[in-house]
């Protein structure tokens, strides 16, 4: 079976991308297949390589940046929810000229057309919701 | 197909309610497994990782049966669509 | 390109942060991509369904008039939930754009026809 899985609950203020992962990791020990995670209004965030951990907390970029060079799950996050947030890759801090980048090397931005692409190829779409 | 719910907060579970049919199965995760506490009018799912995070799984009530992650992929798979509530 | 039946369940009211519209922004992308959607309207996202909005007091956007664009592209099956409407007090005869209303039966229903269901 191939899965979608998208997330919607901030990082800090909701347990959805917690659970997503440990979603993500089952899916995959069970030997199935997840096209695509796809992070959107407040889980943008979860894209924020520069967020500082408590040294006894840990850290779900880090855990979903692992989970992304060891499955080759694609992570991708919603070009305008993380423009809007403050989340942005290289290429978009050039665009609009600001100081600074802060997406992870392993979360992809790109368009909401993605969200439907997968919404559309797997055949089931989960969402973690706020 | 059946479908499966996914409820993350108690006071989502009672739309959810509205619209789940008798052969759907209504798994309670994260703040969700509050409602474990309450009585239930049907048999609900819940997340056993959750539940032992906030310390509901020793005042269940009846009717309430604890799965893994494991077995939430599986509902997933048997089940279409997903609806979540929140 | 495969056709899904999706189904939009908006939930949320319209002025609560960003979470309305960015939903409705899927459901449009959905209807260019040629799914074929319905958009269920339930509990506070009834109140996305008012006349007379103004985001503009905002400095953004006004829901009712985002929605109205559902059709342009499309997107047609629109229904509320009519306990949802009655337990807000909320007209059903004046409301921002044409619904049909659906008891919980019919609800489920629509449910039912469903391979995939978001949410905002």
């Amino acid at each position: 079976m191939i899965f979608a899985i998208t997330i919607h609950g901030h990082p800090q203020a909701s347990q959805a991308s917690h659970s997503a992962l440990k979603f993500a990791q089952a899916t995959l020990a069970a030997g199935h297949e997840i096209h695509r995670v796809f992070f959107y209004h407040d889980a943008v965030h979860q894209a924020d390589e520069i967020a500082v951990s408590p040294q006894d907390e840990d850290s779900l970029h880090e855990q979903w940046s692992a989970f992304a060079r060891t499955s080759g799950v694609e992570l991708t996050v919603c070009i305008a929810a993380g423009l809007k947030r403050g989340v942005l890759n290289e290429e978009e801090r050039r665009r609009y000229d600001r100081s600074a980048a802060n997406a992870g090397q392993e979360f992809q931005i790109v368009g909401l057309g993605q969200l439907i692409e997968a919404a559309i190829s797997a055949d089931r779409l989960i969402t973690f919701a706020a | 197909m059946a479908t499966l719910h996914i409820v993350n907060r108690p006071l989502a579970l009672e739309s959810c309610l509205e619209l789940a049919a008798a052969d759907d199965p209504v798994l309670l995760i994260e703040d969700g497994v509050y409602a474990a506490l309450l009585p239930q009018s049907r048999e609900l799912l819940m997340l056993d990782a959750d539940a032992q995070v906030r310390g509901v799984k020793e005042r269940l009530q009846a009717g309430v049966i604890s799965i893994g992650y494991a077995e939430f992929v599986d509902l997933a798979a048997e089940h279409s669509p997903l609806v979540s509530w929140n | 390109m495969n056709q899904k039946k999706l189904l939009f369940l908006f939930r949320r009211p319209p002025y609560a942060g960003t979470g309305a519209l960015e939903a409705i922004e899927v459901a449009l992308v959905a209807g260019v991509f040629d799914q074929d959607v319905a958009v269920l309207f339930k509990d506070d996202g009834v109140y996305q369904l008012l006349p007379q909005q103004d985001g503009a007091l905002l400095g953004g956007r006004t829901v009712s008039k985002v929605l109205s664009a559902l059709p342009e592209y499309g997107i047609e099956k629109l229904y509320a939930c009519s306990q949802s409407l009655s337990s807000r007090a909320i007209d059903p005869e004046n409301l921002a754009l044409p619904v049909e209303l659906l008891p919980l039966s019919a609800q489920r229903e629509l449910l039912r026809q469903q391979e995939v269901v978001l949410n905002d």
